[in-house]
């Protein structure tokens, strides 16, 4: 009996109680975020149907739908950061954040100066985010592992 | 009397942009200028010169930027900076990811991967200013 009890408190000791913020967080992303991965596929589908050339309000819609996703997740995090009141969780979010854009702006000025030269391919836009998350999250793992 | 005494970081910042970022604009302008002037298109590890004397500015202004968040003490300051660049950041990222879905449907005009950082300054200094201007 004792025992049972010494392991549940070891269990409830173990689970990290997140802050209110990060549940709030994670519920718009399983009830916002997720679904409007949905609004990409229809994208998809349109285009799939219509063809490559769309014009018009078609080609809007179709853009619109298709960065849906990217959208939602840039406005939840943005909505998190605005929403949590853990200070130490709150500055190496942001100190992350800073550092990746600041790596992020590195590479694509230099990028640019380098493809007005001729000496690299162009840069697609579209992998400005990516590039961005995994400077984000380099530095985030970076930090978490410092003060651990 | 007026005068706002600001952050120590402050003023180191300002001496840092005024004594290296600043004077690192040159060489960019005479390479420009020596390109034009002679009619050179430069390739191999002359265009990697080039390229790396075009983004000094950058490399010092990022750097100094990232020492003075490093420095500043001040969290009020720390605060609004922080807010201003996630703005920045938000806005940059969700016009890029925008612009590249409209190139691949071929809706819009290829985006240049150097304007990105003038379109995150857009952004992060309209915050800058109207955060400044609700704290007054």
């Amino acid at each position: 009996m004792i025992r049972a009890a010494q392991n549940q408190a070891q269990r409830m000791m173990k689970r990290q109680v997140e802050s209110p913020a990060k549940y709030r967080m994670e519920d718009r992303m399983l009830f916002i975020g997720l679904p409007s991965f949905l609004l990409a596929g229809v994208s998809i589908f349109l285009q799939q149907h219509f063809g490559k050339d769309l014009t018009g309000l078609l080609a809007a819609a179709c853009v619109l739908l298709a960065s849906s996703p990217y959208i939602a997740f840039i406005v939840l995090f943005f909505l998190y950061f605005r929403e949590e009141r853990d200070e130490f969780q709150a500055r190496m979010l942001s100190g992350a954040m800073l550092c990746a854009i600041g790596a992020t702006m590195l590479v694509t000025s230099i990028w640019g100066v380098m493809e007005q030269f001729h000496l690299v391919p162009v840069f697609h836009v579209g992998w400005v985010m990516p590039m961005f998350g995994i400077f984000y999250s380099v530095w985030l793992a970076v930090q978490r592992w410092r003060y651990r | 009397m007026k005068r706002e005494v600001e952050s120590p970081a402050t003023y180191r910042a300002e001496d840092r942009f005024l004594f290296i970022a600043v004077p690192l604009l040159l060489p960019p302008f005479i390479a420009a200028w020596l390109l034009h002037h002679f009619n050179v298109h430069p390739t191999g590890f002359f265009a990697v010169v080039c390229a790396f004397l075009f983004t000094l500015p950058f490399f010092a202004g990022i750097a100094i930027f990232a020492i003075y968040l490093g420095e500043e003490k001040d969290e009020f300051k720390r605060m609004l900076i922080s807010r201003a660049l996630m703005w920045g950041t938000g806005v940059t990222l969700a016009v890029t990811t925008f612009w590249s879905t409209m190139e691949n449907l071929s809706v819009g005009p290829v985006f240049r991967v150097r304007y990105v950082v003038g379109l995150f300054m857009i952004p992060y200094l309209v915050a800058l200013f109207v955060l400044r201007r609700r704290y007054r």
